[in-house]
């Protein structure tokens, strides 16, 4: 059998690294980018007698700012994947781009190379909120940028938007999701703003020149966005990501359905046949570990059964259509009654979880608690297994 | 070893004026351990001592030393417990010795309880030999605190010596006041044996090991000893010195200190202040002044983990194999499910279990308010115990409740007189005397030290008691304490309810006039210690069924990952594995996981009201 599989690619170069970020992102290194499209072609051609024969679903570049590499570079890494497994004729080839740093020229021949999705992280439409993240990019750059990409014949564009910033009025985020609408993305990520122990942010939130949100708010903020996306004709197909149909991401889609995935690049992430692989982080110890190696693994882990089923669990149940009992039991061999029963049984009380068309699915409510159902689903099945 | 030549001393001195320091450079200068095989701190070998830099068991150690007449002597130091909760092992210890050193920070002066343990001294008879330690520091007053302790204990400038245990200065000076000064033991070695027990240890081979000061007559060979107070009998396994590890001997005679390693399995059985005689031919009375451990503090020790009840047990069991003070047994809570009563000498001694518990054991532990022991007086004409709030009967079938009481001594500066009177007053405290430690015409002004005498209930001063006294003084003031029996109190229990059920292990005993008040602070603070749950839970505060208080911890809404970024699966795991493990630590009550500090609530309770009143 071989499943279809998806492909990360991790760019960790930024012109400017944000102060909530606490992603594998680096500023001040884009004299490595080429030597690194290099290393992470050699990775690839590596990896290939591991994933021969299987058909490659989607592509994903993320960082970082994959944007900002030469799209030369990024056309050379989508060649070795192609040289590496055969492409499926409507894989999903998607990149992230700042909107500060994002050139027509660039998309064409990005577009040429074969990507058909960009995210770019707009993340508000409000100046002072923009500044506060510490973007580099402006409101404006955000549409002209989303223009571009339309006019490149890029097939889907995504905008990522975060709330929950420190003082962000309901009327404020209102505002930057109106303004989001007007551009008519084809798909809307929204992220809450979470302060990362070792960034910047959370040095800024220790010294208490910032202080963050109230939970209860965000929560409202959340709720608030869905209603206004809904209306607007986008559905909420995960907990944090809405779409028109058809325009679903399929690449991140596989993360939440338990699907394989090759991981390339510094810090990245991959899962094969029920093992986690992650890179070595640094980009110049991935550079070394490549040259040195011809792969730059950091480390290799098979998670035991409990483990396994409580990550199928939590990942699942990102989705909102939820997922039917019985590809859980094909998948472990055994009911989901069986193994994790008493914590679905308690979470469907609480009204957090509710059964639709065979389906087990969060509830409205339990979509903003899902760590909650998680977090009872990971303990007893932990607590099953010490008993076993 | 002629009994002209053995000085038995111990040292008293209050935590950090450098007993142990000065213990260690006595051994190091009798040679009985050499300089290089020292271990900071030889005597106090238990970790937690060691990191605590307190004394918890006492500890003995023999030394042989030359005088400057050219002859041998035999110095035994018996250690002794450096806290207030031991007091009665203190005076055991005291009670083995014909002299102390006592020891005073040159910077410090002299502390409440090394007063009381002065007193202790001089009741019994001991010569002290005081000395000023610590004189190299830049702090130091050394003849101000020399003219304290003349004026206090009423020595001689001349008796006074000036030392740095940790430079070694005055070592010298102080062996030979021990040979000079502390008489030699008396005692018949012809009598019958009579031996006190100042401490024991159990040991896995030797059983329990007692720590003893042979006060008359003499052991030897193998013949059956028995135990005076508790009357049991036994063959010894052997008997010896501290050198400073147990050296086996042929005999001990009377004036001399080592040990009896009793092969007893308990050391309840072994207990300290008891007398060791000859099972045939025993002395007629037992030497004086054996008391029961009596625990003063009792809280309720539960495993977070219920299925850890039988290896709490076992752990408990094993502690208290060292410990005879330290007393539990089985009870069971509607909210905690199984766990133990049990009985400390005091707070620090709680803490000390539970932290040994956690630590030797591997133990998740949930621990209830501390309480004292109530005398209830039943209609029915019976008188019952109560060391558990919830346990108290019915108001009606209540004829009259008691409290233990204590008298305390405070040392501090007279100027914070005015701040340490308020904090006992309004603690229910009940002044009874003052008294200057040196002439105000000798310091600066509102330096004077003065000793403030108090009567207190004991539950007053349970919780948060020492460290408000420090707090309202800078830290200068001391604190001893003594229990002076129990009066009739007005008290009435207040319930907690939870989620609409009511939680016996939040109960508390107080006041009737403060009842409604600290029930509303109780439910107050459970709202900010509960974390929110996955609907809203009710908390209410009741006194016999009438609720007074009533809060509400709102349903949790938020508790999701914005995004589960680029695959990496293994850190969003390892956020829920944290919360997983948070979830554990918490007590499962009815529906709703309470943390250890929500029980811990009421001992917050007394802090809110010092800052209102």
């Amino acid at each position: 059998m071989s499943a279809p599989l998806a492909v990360y690619a991790h760019v960790p170069f930024c012109l400017r690294v944000c102060g909530y970020c606490d992603f594998n992102a680096h500023a001040g290194m884009d004299g490595l980018k080429r030597a690194y499209a290099d290393a992470v072609v050699a990775e690839i051609e590596g990896w290939r007698p591991r994933i021969a024969g299987r058909a490659v679903a989607s592509i994903a570049f993320g960082g970082g700012t994959p944007g900002e590499m030469p799209p030369e570079s990024l056309a050379a890494i989508i060649g070795a994947v192609r040289a590496a497994a055969p492409l499926a004729p409507d894989a999903e080839i998607g990149i992230e781009a700042n909107p500060g740093t994002t050139s027509g020229a660039a998309l064409r021949e990005l577009v040429r190379a074969g990507v058909n999705r960009v995210s770019f992280g707009a993340q508000s439409f409000a100046a002072a909120e923009l500044a506060f993240l510490d973007r580099i990019h402006t409101p404006e750059a955000t549409a002209a940028a989303l223009a571009l990409a339309r006019d490149a014949g890029v097939a889907s564009v995504n905008l990522d938007l975060m709330y929950g910033l420190p003082g962000q009025s309901p009327a404020a985020w209102e505002a930057t999701l109106d303004h989001a609408l007007r551009l008519a993305p084809d798909h809307l990520s929204l992220y809450a703003l979470t302060v990362e122990p070792g960034t910047p942010l959370a040095a800024r939130v220790e010294r208490g020149e910032v202080a963050p949100a109230d939970p209860d708010r965000v929560a409202d903020l959340y709720e608030a966005a869905g209603e206004r996306l809904e209306a607007a004709g986008y559905r909420a197909y995960e907990l944090s990501n809405w779409a028109r149909p058809g325009h679903e991401s399929r690449h991140n889609r596989v993360y939440w359905t338990y699907g394989d995935y090759l991981g390339v690049g510094a810090g990245a992430h991959g899962f094969l046949d029920g093992e986690r692989f992650e890179n070595v982080a640094h980009p110049r110890a991935y550079l070394q570990a490549v040259a040195r190696d011809g792969r730059a693994l950091a480390r290799v882990e098979r998670p035991d059964a409990a483990t396994a089923m409580s990550d199928w669990i939590a990942l699942r149940l990102r989705l909102v259509e939820g997922f039917a009992p019985a590809a859980f039991a094909d998948r472990f061999g055994v009911s989901l009654a069986a193994a994790a029963g008493p914590p679905f049984d308690a979470c469907r009380e609480a009204g957090l979880l509710e059964e639709a068309g065979g389906r087990l699915r969060l509830t409205r409510r339990g979509r903003l608690l899902h760590n909650e159902v998680a977090v009872r689903a990971l303990d007893h099945l932990r607590g099953r297994a010490g008993v076993a | 070893m002629d009994r002209a030549r053995i000085r038995n001393f111990c040292i008293i001195a209050h935590i950090d004026h450098g007993k142990s320091t000065l213990a260690d450079r006595l051994l190091e200068a009798t040679g009985t351990v050499g300089a290089r095989a020292m271990a900071e701190q030889v005597l106090d070998t238990m970790e937690l001592e060691r990191e605590r830099g307190i004394t918890i068991k006492a500890a003995a150690a023999r030394m042989a030393w030359t005088g400057p007449d050219g002859e041998p002597y035999q110095f035994n130091l018996i250690d002794t417990p450096g806290h207030v909760d031991f007091t009665y092992e203190v005076s055991r210890s005291l009670a083995a010795c014909e002299g102390a050193l006592l020891v005073v920070d040159a910077s410090q002066g002299i502390e409440a309880q090394t007063l009381a343990n002065v007193y202790l001294a001089l009741d019994q008879g001991l010569e002290l030999i005081p000395v000023v330690n610590k004189v190299d520091l830049p702090h130091a007053e050394p003849e101000r605190v020399a003219r304290e302790l003349a004026r206090v204990v009423g020595f001689a400038r001349a008796e006074i010596i000036l030392a740095s245990a940790k430079e070694g200065t005055g070592v010298a000076a102080i062996l030979e006041a021990l040979r000079e000064r502390v008489p030699p033991p008396a005692g018949d070695r012809a009598a019958p044996l009579r031996a006190l027990i100042f401490d024991s240890v159990y040991d896995p081979y030797k059983g329990a090991v007692a720590h003893v000061r042979v006060v008359e007559g003499e052991m030897r060979g193998r013949a059956d000893l028995r135990l005076m107070q508790t009357g049991v009998a036994f063959e010894p396994l052997e008997f010896g010195i501290f050198a400073p590890s147990m050296r086996p001997l042929a005999s001990l005679a009377a004036g001399e200190v080592g040990y009896v390693a009793t092969g007893l399995k308990d050391v309840a059985d072994c207990r300290v202040g008891d007398t060791v005689t000859l099972a045939a031919g025993p002395a007629a009375v037992p030497l004086p002044g054996y008391r029961q451990a009596k625990p003063m503090v009792f809280a309720g020790i539960y495993p977070t983990d219920s299925d850890r009840y039988p290896d709490l047990r076992e752990a408990l069991e094993r502690l208290s194999l060292n410990d005879a003070a330290l007393v539990f047994e089985a009870e069971s809570s509607a909210a905690l499910g199984f766990g133990f009563r049990c009985g400390f000498l005091g707070l620090l001694h709680l803490e000390i279990v539970v932290e040994r518990l956690e630590r030797e054991y591997g133990l998740g532990l949930l621990t209830t308010a501390p309480g004292v022991e109530y005398e209830v007086a039943l209609r029915s004409g019976e008188t019952v115990a109560i060391d558990n709030p919830s346990r108290l009967p019915p108001a009606g079938g209540i004829e009259e409740i008691r409290e233990p009481w204590a008298a305390i001594d405070v040392v501090a500066p007279s100027r914070h007189i005015g701040q340490v009177m308020e904090l006992v007053t309004s603690r229910r405290g009940r002044f009874l005397r003052m008294e200057y430690l040196e002439p105000e015409s000798d310091v600066a002004p509102g330096e004077a030290r003065v000793l403030l005498a108090y009567e207190i209930p004991m539950a007053e001063i349970l919780v948060n008691f020492y460290d408000s006294l420090k707090g309202s003084t800078s830290g200068y003031a001391s604190l001893d304490y003594q229990p002076a029996g129990y009066r009739a109190a007005d008290l009435v229990k207040v319930d907690v309810l939870v989620n609409g059920q009511s939680v016996d292990a939040l109960s508390i005993i107080t006041h009737r006039e403060r009842a409604a008040r600290e029930g509303r602070s109780l439910v107050l603070k459970l709202r900010a210690l509960i974390p929110r749950q996955l609907f809203d839970v009710p908390l209410q505060a009741a006194i016999g069924g009438r609720i007074i208080a009533r809060e509400t911890v709102r349903a949790l809404r938020k508790n999701v990952l914005a995004k589960c970024y680029g695959g990496d699966v293994t850190r969003k795991r390892k956020l829920l594995e944290k919360q997983a493990e948070g979830k554990r630590r918490m007590k499962r009550v009815g529906s709703v996981e309470i943390p250890q500090e929500a029980f811990m609530a009421v001992l917050q309770l007394r802090e809110g009201q010092e800052s209102r009143e």
